[in-house]
């Protein structure tokens, strides 16, 4: 086992980077649609439940299933892959983040804008670090499942993990398959720790009152 | 928003209702209405009779369903709301800190919107502390979360005079406050108002925190304003029966309360004994009365805050200012 890891490190090495390469994008673009998609719909419970149930349905669709569905329009590859992990990731992001403002006080909210904050002022001051904890949270489960879907991108010939994890189980190679998931619960587990730590540093900012 | 010499010194509402959607009852029935520069105005009235709303209407946090409200001769309509609430303080019931912010945070938000520099922040945010009798060394860098209710509250106040606003709304600031801390509040709160010459309009749902604290009060029930007065004419000529029933005119013992006994004060160099009971020279009739109640004698002592002796009330006097009620007392 050892020795495939000496023979192979840069091979594990490439996937490994292509993992992180690939569950990054997603999450960053995720992520970027969001925040605004989130905070505007924090704004309008109705809509909200309506988006919400859109992107649950959407979670629920096997996930081989959706990666098949999209290569006929996007072709094989990358591009096919983080469009499956953005539309994965948007449920979990997009529920947190409308928790996270709906969380905020309505009373922190009058208060901002009656002492003459700006829309912006006000979200950037005041409902943003207020919602930070728990819109942090749904990134580290976002995160964690992306990891694991990234896995299946090796179907669509996207890369990662996944390749050498699936190479072994066809092969039968024991090496390749332990290598291989355990790159990807490593990966999965140091990412949910790191941003754990950054969503309880953001949870003490706010200093929980008496 | 600073007073000129060519611009008229108050805030005007004129005919200015407000009808909320959905609601039968309107919140603010068309009323018109004056306040000068510098006085302290309270605002009375159980829940529902629209006090809120029109504390609300002068920042804009509610837009007015008709009529037109003017400060310093200025239709605050056609100013940004942003910027007009900029210049009128705010303080609220829930104090409303917040708490990802110290106390020096909070205090700064609107300097620092306003562009000031960080050395006249820093300046600000120490006269601030000191001027709500908190140290400024102490608790500058505290979060809310570590403050008692109290002094959240003071910090509430001096978050709301940092931008030094002419203006300051307070919507029930001391309503959760326990009664010792509310009265000491309620002192300073005063003092400060005969200090900077700010316009205070103060919703409250405590009589005896409107009448004690108003120059003059708004009593407002179902939308409607049913008097706006001095405390004193309140209670001596009240405009309709729920006024009457409302503040309890008709009750004696009730109206001490908002008798200030400074005005009965026979001054007097040598002390009187030390069992003698003492009181404040700011405190009530009433609070006098009940001493003597519980008391052999037929007076009580008066001391200054620094608790130096003053002089004394006799039973005497007060009988005699209830006989010539309401002319005494409430200035």
């Amino acid at each position: 086992m050892f020795s495939y890891a000496l023979h192979h490190h840069q091979e594990l090495l490439r996937a490994l980077i292509e993992h992180i390469e690939l569950s990054v994008t997603a999450l960053f673009i995720a992520f970027s649609i969001a925040l605004p998609l989130g905070y505007s719909l924090s704004k309008s419970p109705r809509l909200s439940n309506t988006v919400v149930g859109l992107f649950s349905m959407l979670y629920a669709i096997p996930s081989l299933g959706l990666l098949a569905l999209l290569v006929p329009v996007f072709g094989l590859g990358n591009v096919s892959a983080i469009i499956a992990l953005v539309l994965y990731a948007q449920f979990i992001l997009v529920r947190n983040t409308i928790l996270g403002f709906r969380s905020v006080s309505p009373t922190m909210v009058e208060v901002g804008k009656g002492m003459g904050l700006s829309a912006f002022q006000l979200f950037r001051q005041v409902e943003f670090p207020l919602a930070l904890p728990t819109i942090i949270g749904g990134l580290r489960v976002a995160t964690a499942s992306t990891i694991g879907i990234a896995s299946l991108a090796a179907w669509i010939n996207a890369g990662g993990l996944g390749a050498i994890l699936f190479d072994g189980i066809y092969q039968n190679h024991i090496p390749k398959m332990l290598w291989g998931s355990l790159l990807i619960t490593a990966l999965g587990l140091s990412l949910e720790l790191m941003l754990l730590d950054l969503q309880k540093s953001a949870q003490s900012e706010i200093h929980t009152t008496t | 928003m600073r007073p000129s010499e060519t611009e008229p010194d108050f805030i005007e509402l004129d005919r200015v209702s407000k009808r909320f959607p959905g609601s039968q009852q309107p919140g603010l029935k068309p009323t018109t209405l004056t306040i000068e520069n510098g006085k302290f105005i309270t605002v009375l009235g159980s829940s529902g009779s629209g006090k809120t709303t029109l504390l609300k209407l002068i920042n804009r946090l509610h837009e007015p369903s008709s009529g037109e409200i003017r400060i310093q001769g200025r239709n605050i309509a056609t100013t940004s709301a942003i910027e007009l609430r900029r210049h009128i303080g705010y303080v609220i019931q829930q104090v409303g800190l917040f708490p990802h912010m110290t106390v020096e945070q909070n205090i700064a938000i609107v300097p620092e919107i306003l562009g000031w520099t960080k050395r006249q922040i820093v300046q600000r945010v120490d006269e601030l502390l000191t001027l709500v009798e908190l140290s400024p060394h102490e608790f500058r860098k505290r979060y809310p979360g570590q403050l008692s209710g109290g002094q959240q509250q003071r910090v509430g106040l001096a978050r709301a005079l940092a931008g030094d606003p002419s203006i300051l709304l307070m919507d029930e600031p001391f309503g959760a406050i326990d009664t010792l801390t509310r009265s000491k509040l309620q002192m300073e709160l005063l003092e400060i108002q005969r200090k900077l010459k700010k316009t205070i309009i103060f919703v409250t749902h405590d009589i005896s925190e409107a009448l004690k604290l108003g120059d003059q009060v708004i009593v407002m029930h179902n939308g409607q304003v049913q008097q706006y007065d001095t405390p004193a004419k309140l209670l001596s000529e009240p405009a309709n029966e729920f006024v009457r029933t409302f503040l309890d005119a008709d009750a004696p013992y009730q109206q001490l309360e908002y008798m200030p006994i400074r005005h009965l004060i026979t001054y007097r160099a040598e002390e009187v004994e030390r069992n003698v009971p003492r009181i404040q020279e700011n405190q009530s009739m009433k609070d006098a009365l009940a001493l003597m109640l519980d008391s052999p004698y037929n007076y009580v002592a008066v001391e200054d805050h620094r608790r130096r002796f003053l002089g004394i009330i006799t039973l005497e006097s007060l009988k005699a200012a209830r006989r010539k009620w309401p002319t005494v007392g409430v200035s």
